[in-house]
């Protein structure tokens, strides 16, 4: 494996918690489910979660501490105080899940305490594992115990859902572009703001309450949380079915990890939002072990230490080291250009925006449509008037994908690319501006739905652009933009059939417009 | 030299001076916001005239001041989304449209209860749209019209291809809004000008519903505010 890996800082059991809860006074540590299952197939950690998970199964939907209720809180048809109140596309992302993640580990926690499978101090130390598949072959499979349909006893493996992505089911890997938090953790602000057609969603989300024609969602949100969540696929691929397999809670404790590696980042230091809109204006709802309403807000769940949980590392993934400054593609694209470039040049910092509106600049005049193959669209954007005023030259260049619908859950999230010469793989990257994992598609298209206002994303292409003009490679009149699914990879030894079961056919997604912005 | 330092040294600007830039910017829709705010002056102190004519130009006027506030949103989504010289033609085009079927229906609407002649009944009419607002507030249909509200189409970059997709959604939206909030329009359809201080309250109700994300739950504070409202115009008069 060559990605390099940081440990930042180690968490060590006997430090207290900062915060007295009473009930739970002890910290407990959350870990990586593929260390407990190399250091033991089925070990007593992931034993007691499979018992948790038939326990919960085994009670009925009406009842708050079951998986179908819990799962109905993140999605559901009929909305109330509980159910149906997932947070996407917004700020509240991170917060909302991390006390989804706190309640349900409670619950989880009390079921095994009823379990005779489960040994006493594995029901003392207990907490949930999570799933960090950037650290190459095979963290980017689907571990054993969730594979198997049946457990060492022979009894129906709880763990087990049918209907995955069957190359994941086969025990396929995820290829790093899905897995890779770098482009998130390398965002500098938390939210990208508030308003504007070009206004990305930074981090953690944009700022939502008084929200219309849908934002941005947040970067850590679309890779790898929505990249996963599309290509694990399944149950996983849709809000209201997501919480019933039981990986989904494992992968969101990564994403929870993941917040936490952020917040860690020095040069620049990196803060959570401190207003009030954010830490105390909005409650939400929960329900406690006894199926009883209780509330948070999300400024109290910014330490997890308060939560009494930490997580047992947190490592930066290096797994794509040219995504992590995205002024390093300049050299990598175009070798001559930086002797081009004035001394010491860097990119500017994301939040270095000019003091006028962003225009648009070109766009499709078609839609896109993915069926599971690639696609490029081409537009100019040879305005003759972006701006009223000089400079003529933009100081930042937004690459909008809008208007997204989807007639099912998409298939597969796809690898966006900008003026791609060629079909060569081994220079993609350097064209490569992201990915848009495509997760809710189906539920933005739905005008019953809570978020009817279809999916965008808006990548920053500042770096790329300057670079492209340095080089003549950017040419007003077209603009391409391709679009290529993003395959997981065949396990060793796959058969053809896998291959074959790769190429299902997927609902196809559409894409309302594709358009650079000027700033 | 960092890139910061590269780019030309900003002249130093009050502060209120650079919101107020930033405010101007963010706001493209700022000119329909004015037509809305001309609309209730005219309101305020224009004589009622209770000609035909006079009715008609009177629903114009409340059309202008009322469904034009809970439009702007969506406007500022398409100005901002379109190029910079078709800017404001794309936002005329929108409201233009989008208050087609308004104009059509509140003419007929108005003109029928003049030649029928209702004037008798002001109270009663008045009183009882409002009851008739409050109930259509609590229906699925309503919940339904307030989030179709929210939905855009895709917009082309120039010509008629752009201008057609602006009439479309404009279209669009004007239809899903008059599912939305053609009870909270009755009042002024069947009892003329109902009082500058009830105009208020409704077109609050609409901005409020329509401005904020998920505005459906304000649905039943809606509902008690426009049934004592009703039921104050038909005890008190
Ligand atoms: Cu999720």
């Amino acid at each position: 494996m060559n990605s390099g890996e940081k440990v930042v800082a180690t968490a060590r059991e006997g430090q207290g918690p900062s915060k007295d809860l009473g009930t739970e006074p002890v910290t407990r540590i959350r870990r990586d489910i593929w260390k407990l299952e190399q250091a033991q197939q089925w070990h007593p950690a992931i034993t007691a979660y499979a018992e948790a998970i038939r326990i919960m199964n085994s009670r009925p939907a009406s009842n708050p501490t079951s998986l179908a209720y819990q799962a109905a809180i993140h999605g559901n048809t009929a909305a109330d105080t509980w159910r149906n109140t997932c947070q996407h596309a917004t700020w509240f992302f991170l917060p909302w899940h991390r006390m989804y993640l706190y309640w349900f580990e409670q619950i989880c926690r009390a079921a095994i305490q009823t379990s005779d499978k489960v040994d006493s101090a594995t029901k003392a130390g207990w907490a949930l594992p999570y799933w960090n598949y950037d650290r190459g072959s095979p963290t980017n499979q689907l571990p054993q115990a969730f594979r198997d349909p049946e457990t060492p006893d022979g009894d129906p493996n709880p763990l087990f859902v049918p209907g995955r992505n069957p190359s994941m089911a086969a025990g396929g890997g995820m290829p790093a572009s899905v897995t890779s938090a770098t482009a998130a953790l390398a965002k500098h602000n938390f939210t990208g703001g508030s308003g504007g057609p070009a206004t990305s969603g930074g981090f953690g989300g944009p700022i939502t309450g008084f929200n219309h024609g849908g934002g941005a969602i947040g970067e850590l949100e679309n890779v790898p949380h929505g990249a996963v969540h599309v290509t694990v696929g399944g149950q996983m691929g849709s809000f209201n079915t997501a919480g019933l397999d039981p990986i989904f809670w494992l992968h969101h404790c990564n994403i929870d990890r993941l917040w936490e590696v952020w917040d860690r980042q020095t040069s620049p230091g990196r803060s959570n939002p401190d207003t009030d809109n954010w830490t105390t204006d909005q409650t939400f709802h929960f329900r406690d072990t006894s199926g009883a309403d209780v509330t948070q807000v999300s400024g109290g769940v910014v330490n997890t230490r308060d939560l009494n949980y930490v997580y047992d590392q947190f490592s930066v993934p290096f797994a794509r080291p040219d995504i992590l400054q995205k002024v390093q593609r300049i050299p990598l694209l175009f070798p001559g250009a930086r002797s081009a470039l004035p001394e010491g040049f860097a990119a500017p910092a994301e939040e270095v925006r000019p003091d006028r509106p962003a225009e648009l600049a070109g766009a499709t005049e078609e839609p896109v449509v993915l069926t599971g193959e690639t696609v490029a669209a081409s537009f100019s954007t040879a305005t003759n008037a972006a701006f009223r005023a000089k400079p003529a030259e933009p100081e930042r260049v937004f690459l909008n994908v809008e208007e997204i619908r989807a007639e099912g859950p998409p298939g597969t999230p796809y690898e966006v690319f900008v003026n791609l010469p060629d079909d060569d793989e081994t220079t993609d990257d350097h064209y490569s501006v992201g990915l848009v994992s495509l997760f809710g598609a189906a539920e933005a298209s739905d005008p019953e739905s809570e978020h009817p206002e279809g999916l965008k994303y808006v990548f920053d292409i500042t770096d790329l652009y300057q670079a492209m003009k340095q080089a003549g490679l950017w040419n007003e009149a077209d603009v391409k933009v391709t679009f290529k699914p993003v395959r997981v990879e065949m396990p060793e030894g796959a058969s053809a059939a896998f291959a074959e079961a790769e190429r299902r056919p997927e609902p196809a997604v559409t894409i309302g417009r594709v358009s650079v912005f000027f700033q | 030299m960092t890139a910061t330092a590269a780019r030309s040294p900003e002249p130093v600007r009050i502060g209120w001076v650079c919101s107020l830039r930033r405010f101007w910017h963010r706001h493209p829709e700022r000119g329909l916001a004015a037509v809305a705010l001309a609309a209730w002056v005219a309101l305020l102190f224009a004589g009622h005239s209770h000609s035909f004519w006079g009715r008609q130009a009177n629903w114009l006027l409340m059309l202008a001041a009322m469904m034009i506030p809970p439009a702007l949103p969506m406007a500022r989504h398409v100005m901002q989304n379109s190029k910079r010289h078709r800017r404001q033609r794309a936002g005329l085009l929108l409201a233009g449209s989008s208050l087609l079927l308004w104009a059509v229906a509140g003419a007929a609407g108005v003109g029928l209860v003049w030649v029928i002649g209702l004037e008798g009944y002001r109270r009663w009419l008045l009183g009882g749209s409002l009851l008739v607002a409050a109930v259509w507030e609590l229906t699925p249909a309503k919940r339904r019209a307030l989030k179709a509200c929210h939905r855009t189409l895709p917009l082309p970059p120039d010509g008629r291809k752009a201008d057609r997709a602006c009439c479309r959604l404009g279209v669009r939206y004007g239809g899903a809004c008059f599912r939305a909030c053609w009870a909270l329009m009755l009042p002024m359809m069947l009892a003329g000008h109902p009082g500058v201080g009830l105009m208020l309250v409704l077109t609050g109700i609409a901005v409020a519903e329509e401005v904020v994300r998920k505005g459906y739950r304000l649905a039943s504070a809606a509902a008690v505010l426009l049934t004592v409202a009703g039921m104050m115009v038909l005890v008190l008069g």
